[in-house]
């Protein structure tokens, strides 16, 4: 993709427009505000590094995703960090990080919600953020993860059974 | 869309980025060592000047249209020798039939020659025979005497 103008302004332009949805997957799969701004800031330079690979503003967008997903869960891989997610209902410190600027119609819901999506499992944990986060459909994720469709939809199944079956033991019999 | 649903959109939404993100970002990028270049871009960084790109696009305009007429050229002798190559058969053939024919004329020629030769042959012998068996008028015009 050509940069119009100065490079350095148009690249700025680019982060501000992508900023958001590249902090927040991160920030929603990896429950680490300062991690995800680091994980954010890589992925940024990468697409400096490769900008002459994208051809169009979608194919930026799909890039960022992608790049994104896949960095967030390498690093878990890495780092061995899932453990560290496995967090307890009362862990009220990570939650604070994640404000959300709308006003909610059940903030304590949206923060639990937020809390067991981050203890999925890692591949499961990223397709939630995908289709919620980005309203992405099956085939759309498994185009960013490189994985079959089937297999994303089985780990969305799951991963909502496990979220429906964890908010009913905290809420009670709660319609969700 | 089951209320599970609309919570976790609700739920994962985008969060709002701090304001020095951007600048972050570039300061970073700023701090970035300059890339190596090698010679292969450098050598395509030549093709990216305007006037080499015109240069490029005038050469490649020229291949095509030489290529063009090159191809219609080898496509016309291509034909023509193909042409050619009939009319050579067709003539051969030509040849080969009168050829046969002139044979068989002089064949006929030849046997109408010996026919007629044969025939003088036996008429020069018949009348030799003539000759030899009818009296002298000699000899006649004494014995009348």
């Amino acid at each position: 993709m050509k940069l119009a103008g100065n490079p350095q302004t148009s690249f700025s332009e680019i982060v501000r427009e992508h900023q958001s949805m590249v902090l927040s997957l991160a920030d929603h799969f990896l429950h680490d505000h300062a991690l995800a701004e680091e994980l954010a800031q890589e992925v940024f330079l990468s697409l400096y590094r490769n900008l002459g690979a994208i051809k169009s503003p979608e194919h930026l967008k799909f890039w960022l995703r992608k790049v994104t997903s896949h960095r967030c869960i390498d690093y878990l891989r890495r780092q061995k960090f899932g453990l560290h997610l496995q967090m307890s209902i009362d862990d009220a410190e990570v939650i604070d990080a994640f404000r959300v600027p709308d006003a909610m119609p059940d903030p304590m819901l949206s923060q639990k919600l937020r809390r067991y999506v981050a203890a999925l499992p890692e591949k499961q944990r990223m397709i939630v953020v995908l289709r919620y986060q980005e309203d992405l459909d099956p085939a759309e994720i498994a185009e960013v993860l490189e994985m079959p469709v089937n297999t994303v939809k089985s780990y969305l199944q799951r991963g909502l059974a496990t979220l429906r079956d964890k908010l009913s033991r905290c809420f009670g019999e709660v319609n969700v | 869309m089951s209320r599970l649903d609309d919570e976790l959109k609700i739920a994962l939404q985008r969060r709002e980025v701090s304001p020095d993100f951007t600048a972050k970002v570039m300061a970073r990028i700023a701090e970035l060592p300059p890339v190596p270049v090698s010679p292969w871009q450098k050598l395509l960084a030549l093709f990216r000047l305007p006037a080499m790109q015109f240069a490029t696009a005038a050469t490649v305009v020229c291949l095509v249209i030489g290529l063009t007429f090159g191809v219609r050229y080898y496509r016309d002798y291509q034909e023509m020798r193909k042409e050619s190559e009939i009319a050579k058969a067709q003539v051969m053939l030509a040849f080969q039939i009168a050829s046969s024919k002139l044979n068989k004329a002089k064949k006929k020629i030849n046997q109408a020659a010996e026919r007629i030769a044969t025939d003088d042959e036996q008429a020069d012998q018949q009348s030799g025979l003539q000759r030899e068996t009818r009296p002298t008028p000699k000899t006649k015009q004494n014995g009348e005497k």
